[in-house]
């Protein structure tokens, strides 16, 4: 169910969403909208990803699946890393499934709500 | 006593002396040597019953093991006690040859009942001594069926006699103890070959001082792809050492110097393969093996390729994270399913019908998807029968409506668009049931799927479903709202599966086409 507590804590934020499946995908932008933030996407993968940031496309923050069709979400994470944009991974996976490397990003266990999103983000 | 005879007598039995130790030191036969006692020693003594009794481990049993002149039964067989009250026990004790003049008259001993049988009036015990250490090997018996004065003149000749006698038995004795050892040794060292041949696993001793293998087990050729006999040739260590791969070779050495010095280790190691040059992973087990002074002389251990274990526990890793990826996944969509659910329902009946028959939906390719091996696909037509078979009888069924399949078989989906696809087919049949073709006896529903060429050239799969003679006509103005199936089909679909997607409903019917990509593997049926 939506968390329907969400309060519209995330004001203003623009959020990129990267999320293969489509319904988790939809679940998350329609709750991060109700929380208040404009979402960026959803997309399924990380070459539509890649093409926004080429794009320029602004973001305050970024929620990331891990898998994308078996595709790893990395190579995103580190260039949002360099551009200074917060992540949180939202997956499927345990921490110990994380590289080492990305132990410094929030993880939020999947399916996941706004708040906790926002709570993994620091944001809000 | 006439001087001659008395010479006579010494001579044969210095004859008898010559004649047994010459053929002691020719003979390996002990029982045969003993029986030859037996029989010279009578022909010195001028007696007929003689025997040698050999004492056994008990230190008091004494077994009668050669003889002359005794009946069936008791070379062999007897056994008797040399208690101190016997003749036998006295001898044994005091060392001194024991001589029972009389035994009628004799007052010291008691005698065993087979001798008494044997009508023995008069015995001699003389000790047969033992090597060294060891305990007397047992006693010359010799026997006279008259009472007999033995003089001391036939003592001494027993005594020399027996310890001739003595001499073979311990020559004999370690003789059999070193045949014995080398063949205990011959044994013990096969047992280790077999073992070491056997063994799939590299054994290995080397020589701590040096660290040159000593002994390396046949399993060398196929774990490190050395010959057996040109591994141990020049500098084996050398030899074994420029397998590992340089970036380990430092911690290996390092790892080998320390059980030098005394420690056990387990370590893993990366070797190129002689021969095919194959990275292999070495697990190795090395252990000190001390001398008595407790300093390591050797060094040992086992070698084991555990290149496929490894393998194998990677792809259990994969699979752990493949479980919680898909497991999460799957309870996201169905928290998904169940809000849409519940928004699209008039009552809670109608939502518990609903989601029902979705989670089955989902539960059905769930399981399609978890039966799969690494590389197999689901095929298209595979999952469309699947999922209409759950609502209707496929192939052959008369009356109802009509439904129609076609097109090719073992089209390979990509496995990552199979549920969204199946949940999309679900919504499709669900509404064919309740409102399209599937609704009522007159409808026809047709399926028709074939390749296509995509924009850039990769086949793509055309999926086109089509229903005539709806149950419940659309509304006038063909407004109808975007329900969940609607969003699966128009939103999800190309979101996720970049697939191209149709939904058109009107008063002749209903019809949706999907274009979707498809695994590259396509065609092979075990790609």
């Amino acid at each position: 169910m939506p968390d329907t507590a969400a309060a519209p804590c995330l004001a203003g934020y623009r959020i990129l969403v990267v999320e293969d499946e489509f319904l988790l995908a939809e679940d998350l932008r329609v709750q991060l909208i109700k929380a208040g933030a404009v979402v960026v996407g959803p997309v399924p993968s990380l070459a539509k990803a890649l093409a926004l940031l080429e794009g320029g496309v602004a973001l305050d923050a970024a929620v990331l699946d891990v898998n994308l069709c078996g595709q790893k979400v990395f190579p995103l994470a580190d260039l949002l890393q360099g551009l200074g944009v917060p992540c949180v991974f939202v997956t499927g996976y345990d921490r110990s499934m994380i590289p080492d490397a990305y132990a410094h990003i929030g993880i939020c266990r999947k399916p996941a709500s706004a708040r906790e999103v926002a709570a993994a983000l620091a944001l809000g | 006593m006439a001087d001659g005879d008395h010479e006579q007598r010494l001579l044969r039995q210095q004859e008898v002396l010559a004649r047994f130790g010459e053929y002691a030191l020719h003979s390996d036969d002990l029982t045969e040597i003993l029986q030859m006692a037996c029989s010279l020693v009578g022909e010195a003594l001028g007696t007929d019953l003689a025997k040698v009794m050999e004492l056994q481990e008990d230190g008091v049993t004494l077994l009668v093991k050669a003889g002359v002149g005794w009946p069936p039964g008791v070379v062999g067989q007897v056994r008797l006690r040399a208690e101190a009250c016997s003749s036998e026990g006295h001898a044994l004790h005091t060392g001194e040859a024991v001589i029972s003049a009389d035994i009628d008259r004799e007052e010291r001993f008691q005698y065993a009942p087979f001798i008494r049988e044997a009508g023995v009036r008069a015995l001699v015990n003389v000790l047969i001594i033992g090597d060294e250490d060891r305990p007397p090997y047992g006693i010359l018996q010799v026997d006279s069926r008259e009472p007999r004065q033995f003089t001391r003149e036939n003592i001494q000749f027993l005594r020399s006699y027996s310890n001739l006698l003595a001499g073979a038995v311990a020559r004999l004795r370690t003789a059999a103890a070193i045949r014995e050892a080398a063949a205990r040794l011959r044994e013990s060292e096969e047992r280790f070959q077999q073992f070491g041949t056997a063994s799939s696993d590299v054994l290995w001793i080397r020589d701590a001082a040096n660290m040159r293998f000593e002994y390396v087990s046949p399993a060398i050729e196929a774990v490190y792809g050395l010959g057996h006999a040109e591994m141990l040739e020049g500098d084996s260590h050398e030899n074994w050492a420029r397998l590992i791969l340089p970036e380990d070779r430092a911690q290996v050495m390092g790892k080998l110097d320390q059980v030098r010095k005394g420690a056990r280790v387990i370590q893993l190691y990366r070797i190129e393969r002689a021969g095919d040059g194959d990275l292999r992973w070495i697990r190795d087990t090395s252990f000190p093996l001390f001398d008595k002074a407790g300093r390591v002389q050797r060094v040992g251990g086992i070698g084991q390729d555990v290149t496929e274990e490894r393998a194998f526990a990677a792809r259990l890793q994969v699979l752990v994270a493949e479980l919680q990826h898909r497991s999460r996944n799957i309870v996201g969509v169905v928290r998904v399913i169940a809000g849409r659910t519940l928004s699209g329902s008039t009552s809670l009946a109608d939502f518990r019908e609903r989601f029902q028959k979705r989670l089955a939906a989902l539960a059905r390719v769930n399981d399609l998807l978890s039966r799969l091996e690494d590389s197999e696909k689901i095929a298209f037509d595979e999952l469309i029968r699947t999922e209409l078979s759950a609502h209707v009888v496929l192939d052959g069924a008369a009356g109802g409506p009509r439904i129609l399949l076609d097109g090719p078989t073992r089209i390979r989906l990509k496995s990552a668009t199979v549920q969204t696809l199946a949940l999309a087919l679900h919504e499709l049949a669900t509404n064919a049931l309740k409102y399209g073709a599937l609704g009522g006896p007159e409808g026809e529903l047709s399926i028709r799927w074939r390749l296509v060429r995509g924009a850039g050239g990769e086949r793509r799969l055309l999926v086109e479903w089509s229903e005539r003679g709806l149950a419940v006509p659309p509304p006038e103005g063909g407004a109808v709202p975007l329900g969940y199936g609607r969003e699966l089909i128009e939103r999800a679909l190309p979101y996720q599966l970049q697939a191209e997607t149709r939904y058109q409903l009107d008063r002749q019917g209903m019809r949706c086409t999907i274009t979707l990509p498809i695994s590259s593997s396509f065609g092979e049926a075990h790609a």
